[in-house]
């Protein structure tokens, strides 16, 4: 990628606060006039725009707290947020907006006719916990009354579009999710690719499959008395996207028109309360009716789960904060004691996202070290990223490891002429993930806290508005050899020297 | 409750079957115009299970083939169109008469917002406010009269476009105000502003809608310096300390007479203990506070509410400094429900509608005897009491159905929720 950023180093303490710079269209280099440019991170920041010339100055005596950096927004653009460390000249900051990219169309059905409601989602692979998986880019948008959308804010890129209607789904089970072109899982024909700044149009079908049909009925465990619960019963296949079949008074359930796939078939209130009937199975589903199916319900009750956080190496556990987010249902917190030990209270049958935090002191103390987690396991299975599942076996206990070590290493970014790069983002990843960052400063250096020895890979993006791009896997193949592994140890670590490719070899 | 009961009353009086067939033709018109309708899809019932599809053609018509003589329900989807109430068909001969599906087209609001300098607002907040009609239910306080409610909400796209479609011929205005997007480039003193330039309500230009009419309303946003109003947020004795930094309130300023879901607002860490509002307007005001203990639950969808504050002020010419807010722990709410003599006793379920614009979630409960309702905001509740015949709802004096709830000032005693018998002869 062609580099346009120049910063120029003043020293000018007096105006350490005051922002001013310029800004310009990143594919053309012409002067954004117009600009909406505001501080970040303080109180009554100034907003100002830019003049004709993309010229722009925040001045500091207007704001009433410091402010850390700014955010700059033009329409037809993507928003740049930057931040300007208090020790870096704040003068002459030069902004490259990205033209966005917009894909736009019309959601029709078979016949043609305008589909109103349809949801239309913007998809890429991205690599998620170090997996590649298709996730959304931006947040879905819904066919207006002529059934047309608009997504706007794309970066370029490969995108995927899926399309569904719950409102048609729900009028006719044919209607199910599926991607622009017609085919239901993502294939090369239904990549659409946008270049920044431009609008392209692409109008999705959404077409009616007959699928397959599943029955079954729905099985008391010995000893349980049929009662009139489990009657008129919602059975759901997978998430909530296709309409539920409902359990008739004999037991007897009947899903239509399920495309092939693996699904979790359901049966149940999809927000369950103590007391309810719950039961559930994976089905494959291929090209072939399945039937008799046996879905054996059992009345739920909240279950506990246990654990204990512990110190990688020994010592005093930290006190933690957990927080679960179940599929449904509102989410359950806890907090560890002065031994680690915590419970999980109440979790019904379902699916867990989980976040567990440090528990911060107050006042805030800068030099206490606050603990990271690195793992969280129950029954062998890891967690921490994948969440985990309530169903019949008995849960539990959870083992937290975390680790209050922190190894803080330096460098320096140089260009390829051996000049320093000051404003990009230096990102270590480790098995896929990202284990630290920064933004390069004064005479291009960094300072980056890992909590774990070992070998990193180094990607330097073009700034700290493109994260995205670690998700992206084409990028991250085209920059892997950009710069060597770095080998991270306790203790003490060497200055890190990085020297940018040439430019050439760039993307 | 109609849908069924003339679902029920089809059943009933459509008990014809026979081991013959039939076909039903019908034809989609315009009900104004008397046109024929293309393209409508048309979906024809006789169970959940079994439905069988049409599409009208050029001509407006439709047919469904071999079809039982037996009552089904048949519905409609016409994109341009209001929805029609689904209808029951009871087909009990060979050659039924023709449905003709009668549909009155739908109006439309389009517009552009731009900013005081007619740039393209993107991201901007847009409501469409309806004129009430007989049976709603009285809105919030601070509405005051208002004669308007809001009926849809929308965000502006990139150019700056916006559209609401589907209305029903009425009276409407449109609002726009700050957005929640990052891509919003919403000035503090940019101010909500009504279609025709105003800020308020009571001066804005109401749009008269006729069936299938279309009309265009660009908004330029006024830009108006307004006064601040600060203070102090002052926690009651005891509030948690240790773990202070992860208490946070959010705050409102709602104007008197406001219908918009959306009013001006901030968000204030409670550690800082301080609040600010920018460029407010003269005129009356509710300011609405509320607390929650982001600990404990850090994803924030069921955070604890912990504490409340609700009063009204007037904004001058003049900046208000100093206006410190006294908050109050929220409160539960305790009740009994009790039943006439004689008249059965069931499950009864309450739910909490909380008109508060701070806080979400619905507190509700199943009881046939005392009960506690809790997790209630601050600010005024509409109580929902689901049982056939409801005599009364009260708390000490206060006529709860009339009046609704205001939290937390509620009095001390418990709600009294009395429920009677159902008059004989009358269908569930």
């Amino acid at each position: 990628m062609k580099t346009w950023i120049l910063y120029v180093c003043l020293s000018g303490l007096a105006a350490a606060q005051t922002i001013e710079g310029d800004v310009v269209d990143a594919i053309t280099g012409a002067p954004v006039a117009g600009a909406y440019v505001s501080g970040l991170g303080g109180t009554n920041v100034p907003i100002v725009r830019t003049d004709s010339a993309g010229h722009f100055t925040i001045p500091a005596a207007a704001a009433a707290t410091p402010f850390a950096g700014f955010r700059v927004i033009r329409a037809g653009y993507i928003p740049n947020f930057r931040t300007v460390p208090s020790d870096q000249s704040r003068l002459n900051q030069r902004v490259e907006l990205m033209p966005q990219a917009v894909i736009h169309g019309k959601v029709t059905d078979e016949d043609g006719v305008r589909v109103e409601g349809a949801r239309v989602e913007i998809l890429r692979y991205q690599f998620v916990e170090g997996e590649r998986k298709l996730s959304g880019v931006v947040m879905p948008e819904q066919t207006d009354d002529l059934g047309e959308y608009r997504i706007a804010g794309l970066p370029a890129g490969r995108y995927y579009i899926r399309v569904s209607s719950p409102q048609l789904a729900n009028w006719d089970g044919r209607y199910g999710k599926q991607f622009s072109n017609g085919s239901l899982e993502p294939d090369e024909a239904g990549v659409v690719e946008v270049k920044a700044g431009e609008e392209r149009v692409v109008n999705p079908r959404l077409m009616r499959r007959e699928g397959v049909t599943v029955s079954g009925r729905v099985e008391y465990p010995p000893g349980m008395v049929r009662d009139t619960r489990s009657v008129r019963a919602p059975v759901w296949v997978g998430e909530l996207e296709i309409p539920p079949a409902w359990v008739g008074p004999d037991g007897a359930f009947v899903v239509r028109h399920v495309t092939p796939g693996s699904y979790r078939l359901r049966v149940g209130n999809w927000s369950l309360k103590p007391g309810e009937l719950w039961g559930e199975q994976v089905v494959q589903v291929g090209d072939a009716d399945i039937r008799n199916v046996v879905l054996t319900v059992r009345e739920v009750q909240p279950v506990d789960i246990g654990g204990k956080v512990v110190v990688e190496g020994g010592g005093q556990p930290p006190r933690m904060q957990f927080g679960l987010r179940p599929s449904s249902g509102n989410g359950i917190s806890a907090a560890s004691g002065e031994d680690g030990a915590f419970v999980l209270k109440g979790l019904m049958p379902g699916h867990y996202d989980m976040q567990i935090v440090p528990d911060r002191p107050w006042p805030p103390q800068p030099s206490v070290h606050l603990a990271s987690v690195l793992s969280a396991t129950m029954g062998g299975s890891d967690v921490l990223r994948r969440g985990f599942d309530i169903g019949s076996g008995p849960p539990g206990p959870m083992e937290v490891v975390v680790t209050m070590k922190t190894i803080f290493v330096k460098g320096t970014l140089l260009g390829a002429a051996g000049e320093p790069v000051l404003g990009k983002l230096v990102v270590f990843v480790q098995g896929g993930r990202d284990m630290g960052s920064s933004v390069t400063q004064a005479l291009g250096s960094f300072g980056t806290a890992f909590h774990r020895a070992g070998e990193y890979r180094i990607y330097v993006l073009p700034d700290q508005n493109q994260w995205q791009l670690l998700s992206d896997p084409d990028y991250l193949k085209a920059h892997e050899n950009d710069f060597p592994p770095v080998r991270i140890v306790d203790g003490e670590n060497p200055s890190i020297m990085l020297r940018m490719p040439p430019a050439k070899d760039r993307r | 409750m109609r849908p069924r009961f003339l679902l029920l009353f089809a059943l009933i009086s459509c008990c014809f079957a026979q081991n013959s067939t039939a076909a039903l033709d019908g034809q989609t018109v315009n009900a104004l115009t008397g046109a024929p309708v293309p393209n409508v899809r048309i979906r024809l019932a006789l169970n959940l299970d079994d439905p069988v599809f049409a599409k009208s053609d050029e001509d407006g018509r439709f047919r469904f083939e071999n079809l039982k003589l037996e009552s089904y329900t048949l519905r409609v989807d016409a994109p341009g169109f209001l929805e029609p109430d689904y209808r029951n068909v009871c087909i009990t001969r060979v050659d039924p008469p023709k449905e003709v599906i009668r549909l009155t087209p739908s109006a439309v609001i389009t517009g552009r917002v731009t900013d005081p300098d007619g740039v393209p607002l993107e991201g901007a907040y847009l409501e469409l406010l309806a004129k009430r009609h007989a049976g709603m239910p009285p809105g919030p306080p601070w509405m005051g009269n208002a004669d308007f409610a809001p009926l849809k909400q929308g965000a502006t796209n990139d150019k700056g476009e916006y559209r609401f479609a589907g209305l029903k011929p009425g009276t409407y205005y449109v609002v726009v105000n700050r957005g929640h997007l990052v891509n919003s480039a919403w000035e503090s003193t940019y101010q909500a502003t009504y279609f025709g330039g105003v800020t308020d309500l009571s001066s804005a230009k109401p749009m008269e809608l006729a069936a299938g009419q279309q009309v265009r309303a660009d908004i330029r946003v006024v830009r108006q310096a307004g006064v601040r109003v600060a203070g102090r947020i002052i926690k009651p004795p005891g509030a948690p300390s240790g773990r202070a930094s992860l208490l946070y309130t959010n705050l409102t300023l709602v104007p008197a007479g406001d219908a918009m879901m959306n009013p001006n607002s901030a968000f204030v860490i409670a550690s800082e203990d301080e609040y600010e509002f920018k460029a407010i307007l003269p005129g009356k005001y509710t300011l609405m506070a509320l607390t929650r203990d982001a600990t404990s639950d850090p994803f924030g969808h069921n955070q604890k509410m912990l504490y409340g504050l609700q009063r009204p002020i007037e904004v001058g010419d003049r900046d208000i400094d100093g206006l410190d807010l006294a908050l109050a722990p929220l409160r539960d709410v305790p009740g009994e429900v009790i039943f006439r003599e004689g008249c059965p006793i069931f499950l009864v379920r309450i739910r909490v509608v909380d008109d508060s614009r701070l806080a979400w979630g619905r507190p509700e409960v199943m009881t046939n005897g005392k009960f506690v309702l809790t997790g209630l905001t601050v600010g005024r509740a509409t109580l929902n009491v689901e049982a056939p015949v409801v005599d009364s709802v009260r708390l000490g004096d206060r006529d709860v159905q009339k009046d609704g709830l205001v939290l937390p000032d509620v009095a001390s005693e418990p709600l009294r929720i009395t429920i009677g018998c159902m008059p004989s002869g009358r269908l569930q």
